[in-house]
């Protein structure tokens, strides 16, 4: 019975990196095995199996930490938190206050104005949900946020069933996963429990709305605002270049003022972003230019990460303690 | 040695280290009676911990053994693990004498007020 006991136990550490099981798995096994005696069982529990399978994902997993430590995530996330925030208030603003709404899509193509309460469609939730998700974390409940923000998920998922797609208001599909990738970022990060990183990202959600209102006032009754999709296709198109550069001049900053968290983060961080708006940017009829364009950002940012890796981490390389 | 605060399973191995080498049920054992049988260490839990400790250098390993036909492997604390979980017990002894006057001055408080006064 003992034999089988073993046996299965040995089989729960697979969930481990066989590495660490070389190194450690009769260690454990015969732990495992003083605790079932103790308990006298001759099956492992349920809830001791899943937490062995937790603690070797979590190890797995620990590869993370060497190349992205928990600082960085955490100042990542805190930029993308921003940069949703800054998206969230622009289309809601642009996009989505009904009083407000000035699209070209309808005044073109006679489209009636589609009504969602104060609000034109059902993406406004999805921009709700982002903005209070960042009021949260930005006032000291980091982890209620995070709750909130994963609710982007159901939201997008229920847009995307419930809202018909010919619908002009609908957010295109690029839009609500772009949303909900930065959720899920933004929630698997370490919660942003600092002051000073609270305070960067709160002046950082300040410049990406100013930016968005700047855009929005200097659209008002041209011919540059557009409903639904078409809208946040827009956006990119316009916005994407700025943002760029203000990426790298705030990342050559950061280098150059020893702030190497947050120049990593923000390497990390643009990576997710270019990750986003790469489909939208390459898909439809300028696929061409947009894959340039977004090539281009990549490869900048994978080779300023790398840079910044190589020359000012090289340290985390030393795994292994001294003997 | 580590200046941060310690979470309360990774005190728990330290302070059951301080008074000599254990092996990991042993650890389990000593950090429910150091607990007073709040804290169940789960295995994964542990050699985490413990995985992470030595990183720290705060633990190391201390020989190796079977007994009845299991290994057990016995870990011991460092220089710097005794300094981290000295420093650590030092800053829970203050917040509690904190704490612990603060309820004593409100209860001073209390006693002083007039009945019906405190609500």
């Amino acid at each position: 019975m003992s034999r089988t006991l073993e046996q299965r136990y040995r089989a729960a550490l697979r969930w481990y990196p066989a590495r660490w099981r070389d190194a450690n798995a009769d260690i454990v096994v015969g732990t495992l095995l003083d605790v079932a005696e103790a308990e006298q069982r001759n099956a492992p529990s349920r809830s001791e199996l899943a937490h062995l399978a937790a603690s070797g994902i979590r190890n797995r997993l620990s590869w993370v930490d060497i190349v992205a430590p928990a600082a960085v995530r955490q100042r990542a996330s805190a930029i993308l938190l921003a940069t949703g925030f800054g998206l969230a208030v622009m289309m809601l603003v642009m996009q989505e206050w009904a009083p407000w709404a000035t699209a070209r899509a309808w005044d073109e193509f006679g489209i009636s104005a589609p009504s969602f309460g104060p609000f034109l469609g059902a993406g406004s939730v999805l921009y709700l949900v982002w903005i209070v998700g960042f009021v949260l974390a930005v006032i000291g409940l980091p982890r209620v946020a995070k709750v909130v923000l994963l609710l982007e998920v159901p939201t997008a998922i229920g847009i995307s069933m419930l809202v018909d797609a010919g619908d002009v208001s609908r957010p295109s599909s690029s839009l609500l996963a772009a949303f909900v990738v930065l959720a899920l970022c933004v929630a698997l990060a370490p919660p942003l429990t600092s002051r000073a990183v609270t305070g960067v990202t709160a002046v950082l959600a300040l410049v990406f709305a100013t930016l968005a209102a700047a855009y929005w006032m200097l659209t008002l009754g041209t011919s540059e605002r557009w409903l639904g999709s078409w809208g946040w296709r827009r956006v990119l198109d316009v916005g994407w270049a700025p943002l760029a550069c203000l990426a790298v001049v705030a990342f050559v900053l950061l280098v150059v003022l020893r702030k190497r968290d947050w120049a990593e983060g923000l390497a990390l961080a643009s990576v997710v972003m270019v990750a986003v708006i790469t489909v939208p940017l390459t898909s439809n009829n300028v696929a061409e230019w947009g894959l340039v364009q977004a090539g281009f950002v990549t490869a900048s940012v994978l080779v300023a990460l790398v840079i910044t890796v190589t020359f000012t981490r090289g340290y985390r390389l030393r795994l292994a303690p001294p003997a | 040695m580590t200046t941060a605060e310690l979470r309360e399973p990774t005190f728990l191995v330290l302070a059951a280290l301080a008074d000599g080498p254990k092996h990991g049920y042993a650890l389990i054992q000593e950090a429910a009676t150091l607990s007073e049988g709040r804290v169940t260490l789960k295995v994964g839990t542990l050699y985490a911990a413990l995985d992470r400790l030595g990183e720290q250098q705060l633990v190391r390993p201390a020989g190796e053994e079977i007994v009845d036909g299991r290994a057990r492997r016995y870990y011991e604390l460092t220089d710097a693990g005794a300094a981290a979980l000295e420093a650590d017990a030092a800053r829970q002894l203050a917040n509690a004498r904190t704490a612990t006057e603060r309820l004593r001055r409100r209860a001073a408080a209390f006693r002083a007020a007039p009945a019906g006064a405190t609500s």
